[in-house]
């Protein structure tokens, strides 16, 4: 890539931050990975009563 | 509407909670509405026998939930919740 | 996690009570500063977590959700059934059934809260109950016999007061002698309701008719004044205004101090570490970030601590009956009232303050347009803008900056009108709402209230802006651009002169020359030469595009990219850095901000989506990311259209 300062050991430092920070961001979106542990009998909306 | 044990006694008239006057109690007659809102209500101090003063009509309706012995609560409705509330008025 | 507890915490106790009986002020009052709050898994309700000591041995305490009843079908019912019945815990935590229940009640309104005890005993849990409010009660003269209650019940009964800490300390000793309440409670609603009523007979003491006229007649005329049509809203809008004043005034102190601290701290790191990418990353990307947060802490805490105190004093019930009055016919309740009014410091709390909407489509609605509410970062930009639109008329300024506020509430209730009547259609029902006694506000619960939301704007918001603000930077300073062609002339022309302050001047000139240049050439800038002519048909010239990209990390951010882009620096305090804004040029000479741009700009902000942590919080409380791409959507249609039509209208009629 023309101009990046490959040779710059800083920047490989803040690119590698940066990219961190993208992780961070993608990761919000993506579909939230549920536990598959306890299935609880917990109902809200049907008439299921304790 | 009140479920009368004794089936020789005129029924007591009950009316809507929005035709009681202000400043007039009453107390709440069992309705066979089992709509959601009537179990909250019910829940939140306006269940059958509960004797209740009216504070405000129209929209809202404010009524006061008194106790005996005592305290008691105050409820806000909307006013189409209030018109479905059947009351005894007392006097 | 297999235990039933973390290995130190010998036991989990659970507090249960009907709302507004002072459960939380108990909680806190046990727990202190130790709690956390989190979420019921599977639920939109708060789980709140803390300790508290019996026997020298540390338990787990669980705030649960305030209940009239625990057979109803909300929510907040169903998550109280699960927890005592062992199947929900909150997050992190295993699900068991709690090892002590202690039940709150509140002494002015004895029998329906024993109802409520008497569900509770069903669970034949070692249980205590709590009389709180004794102090009220005995100044209303209002009686009750604890060891009666006690006896009838075959559990320990304390009667306190949360707030005052009167015999809070005997809590603990009755909590290591709970039992299994052995009172024949029956199994139905109506068996809890009779044993209610017999019960509170039993322990009640009898009172005058008039016990509590008094106190009856003073709220009631309150009451009414409060619902009044025409004077509950002067009411309303008064006490509203004042609540804006406050925070705009008040907030503007810590604001001042917040900026010089990061400001300073940038200085430091400039100076302290050597040149290069790490030190420019910190002092530009990181400082610049959290300080672009954390400033928003003072109105976003000020807020929450006036609506708590307002809360407190039994006000706000009352108002959301005069507030739903001005929401029905736009498909939204009074339950909406504090989620939307609380957005406009942060819509990232007012979401989350949606879950205490009970109707499902209500609430939903109110996510979606929560957002319109013109939140704090667009104060910045607004303040820029009505100054460029009107620079010697304050009036003016005020005017248009009040208005943006309206825009955005009316934007709002329309949108929600829409969303009421196509895909979230259905009448929601009227509101019930509980009026509490009204009080002194409580100082102490809406300092801590103000502590916890504002803790949570810091991780949630904090996180995201940083990151944002990191990748911005990193854009922004790659790849690496040599010195513009013209400042290679004009430093020249520096060396060739021996007055010192023309050399000044000359110096200063290429400096913002090279910095226009290095944007422009950046990864940023070429991402915002390729968007521009997206925003063309809006007036946006490149500069201007790239200023609302920018704003999509955090709106507040365009004063100070347009200030880098135009000035070569950040100072946007500085009035020669307004006035070069103010001023700027585009590439082909023409004014940036010319009066159409402006207000179209202005229009853009008040309407536009441009907060990612919004849209993070809105798919996670909304159940679905497709939520967040909705308002996305919906919110830059209207803010990029509107905009147009602005500005294309203003340009037409010769007026911009």
């Amino acid at each position: 890539m023309p101009n990046l300062p490959l040779s710059d050991w800083q920047f490989w430092i803040v690119t590698a931050l940066a990219l961190g920070a993208l992780w961070i961001l993608i990761r919000m979106f993506l579909p939230k990975k549920k536990p598959k542990g306890r299935r609880t009998t917990l109902t809200v909306s049907a008439k299921r009563r304790q | 509407m009140v479920s009368a044990s004794d089936p020789t006694q005129p029924q007591p008239v009950t009316i809507p909670l929005t035709q009681l006057q202000r400043g007039r109690k009453g107390r709440i007659a069992l309705s066979d509405e089992a709509s959601p809102d009537s179990a909250m209500l019910r829940a939140m101090g306006l269940k059958p026998q509960a004797e209740v003063r009216i504070c405000r009509l129209g929209q809202p309706c404010i009524v006061a939930v008194k106790n005996q012995c005592g305290g008691g609560c105050r409820i806000g409705l909307d006013r189409s919740i209030a018109d479905r509330v059947m009351v005894c008025p007392a006097d | 996690m297999n235990e039933a507890a973390k290995p130190e915490l010998a036991g989990r106790i659970a507090l249960l009570g009907n709302p507004n009986v002072g459960k939380t002020t108990l909680f806190n009052r046990l727990s202190g500063s130790r709690h956390k709050t989190s979420n019921f898994p599977g639920t939109t309700q708060e789980a709140v977590l803390g300790r508290i000591t019996v026997d020298g041995v540390e338990h787990q305490l669980v705030d649960l959700p305030g209940i009239y009843a625990l057979n109803l079908d909300s929510s907040e019912s169903s998550v109280c059934r699960a927890v005592l019945n062992g199947n929900l815990a909150p997050e992190g935590e295993a699900p068991a059934k709690p090892d002590t229940l202690v039940v709150v009640a509140d002494s002015t309104n004895l029998l329906r809260n024993l109802a409520l005890v008497a569900e509770a005993a069903r669970f034949k849990l070692p249980t205590v109950v709590v009389l709180n409010m004794v102090d009220l009660a005995r100044r209303r003269g209002i009686h009750a016999d604890e060891s009666r209650l006690s006896e009838i019940l075959g559990c320990p009964v304390v009667a306190m007061s949360a707030k005052s800490g009167e015999n809070v300390d005997s809590l603990s000793g009755a909590i290591a002698k709970a039992t299994p309440p052995t009172a024949a409670v029956g199994d139905s609603e109506a068996d809890a309701e009779r044993w209610a009523d017999e019960t509170y007979s039993a322990i009640a003491a009898p009172a005058p008719e008039d016990i509590d006229d008094d106190h009856d007649a003073l709220t009631d005329r309150l009451d009414r004044a409060f619902t009044h049509p025409v004077l509950g809203i002067i009411a309303f809008a008064a006490i509203m205004t004042g609540l804006f004043w406050v925070i705009f005034s008040l907030a503007a102190y810590p604001m001042d101090w917040i900026d010089a601290i990061f400001a300073n701290l940038g200085g430091w790191v400039e100076a302290t570490l050597p040149e290069g990418a790490i030190r420019d990353l910190l002092a530009n990307g990181v400082v610049a970030g959290i300080g672009g947060t954390v400033i928003f802490l003072p109105q976003i805490c000020l807020l929450f601590l006036l609506i708590s105190l307002l809360e407190s004093t039994g006000y706000l019930a009352r108002a959301a009956f005069v507030i739903d009055r001005v929401m029905r016919p736009f498909g939204l309740s009074g339950h909406s009232f504090v989620p939307l009014l609380s957005s406009h410091a942060c819509a990232l709390p007012g979401i989350m303050a949606c879950r205490a909407i009970p109707d499902r489509r209500d609430r939903l609605a109110t996510i979606l347009v929560a957002p319109f509410m013109s939140c704090s970062a667009r104060i910045p930009v607004y303040v820029l803008l009505v100054v460029i639109l009107f620079p010697e008329s304050p009036t003016m300024q005020a005017v248009a900056f009040a208005g943006c506020y309206v825009i955005g509430g009316l934007a709002g209730l329309l949108s929600a009108l829409i969303a009421r009547r196509s895909f979230l259609k259905g009448k929601s029902s009227g509101m019930a709402l509980e009026l509490p006694s009204y009080r002194a506000p409580d100082l102490v619960l809406s300092l801590k209230t103000s502590a916890e939301r504002g803790w949570v704007f810091l991780k949630k918001a904090g996180t995201v802006i940083l990151a944002i603000s990191i990748l911005l930077w990193w854009l922004g300073a790659y790849p690496n651009v040599g010195p513009a062609p013209e400042s290679e002339a004009l430093r020249t022309q520096a060396a060739l002169v021996s007055d010192s302050e023309q050399i000044a001047a000359l110096e200063a000139e290429a400096d913002t020359l090279d910095q226009r240049y290095a944007t422009q050439r950046s990864y940023l800038g070429r991402i915002g030469s390729t968007i521009q002519p997206v925003f063309a048909p809006l007036g946006y010239d490149r500069q201007l595009t790239i200023g609302v990209m920018a704003s999509f990390a955090a709106r507040e951010v365009f004063a100070t990219t347009m200030a880098v882009q135009v000035a070569g620096t950040e100072e946007i305090e500085d009035e020669g850095v307004q006035n070069a804004i103010a001023t700027a040029e585009r590439d082909d000479g023409t004014p940036v901000f010319t009066t159409a741009t402006s207000w179209s700009l202005l229009i853009y902000y008040i309407l536009a989506m441009q907060c990612l942590p919004t849209l993070v919080v809105t798919a996670r409380e909304a159940g679905g990311a497709k939520w967040a791409f909705l308002q996305l959507a919906w919110m830059c249609g209207t803010a990029y259209i509107s905009a147009m039509i602005v500005y294309q209208t203003l340009r037409a009629t010769g007026l911009g």
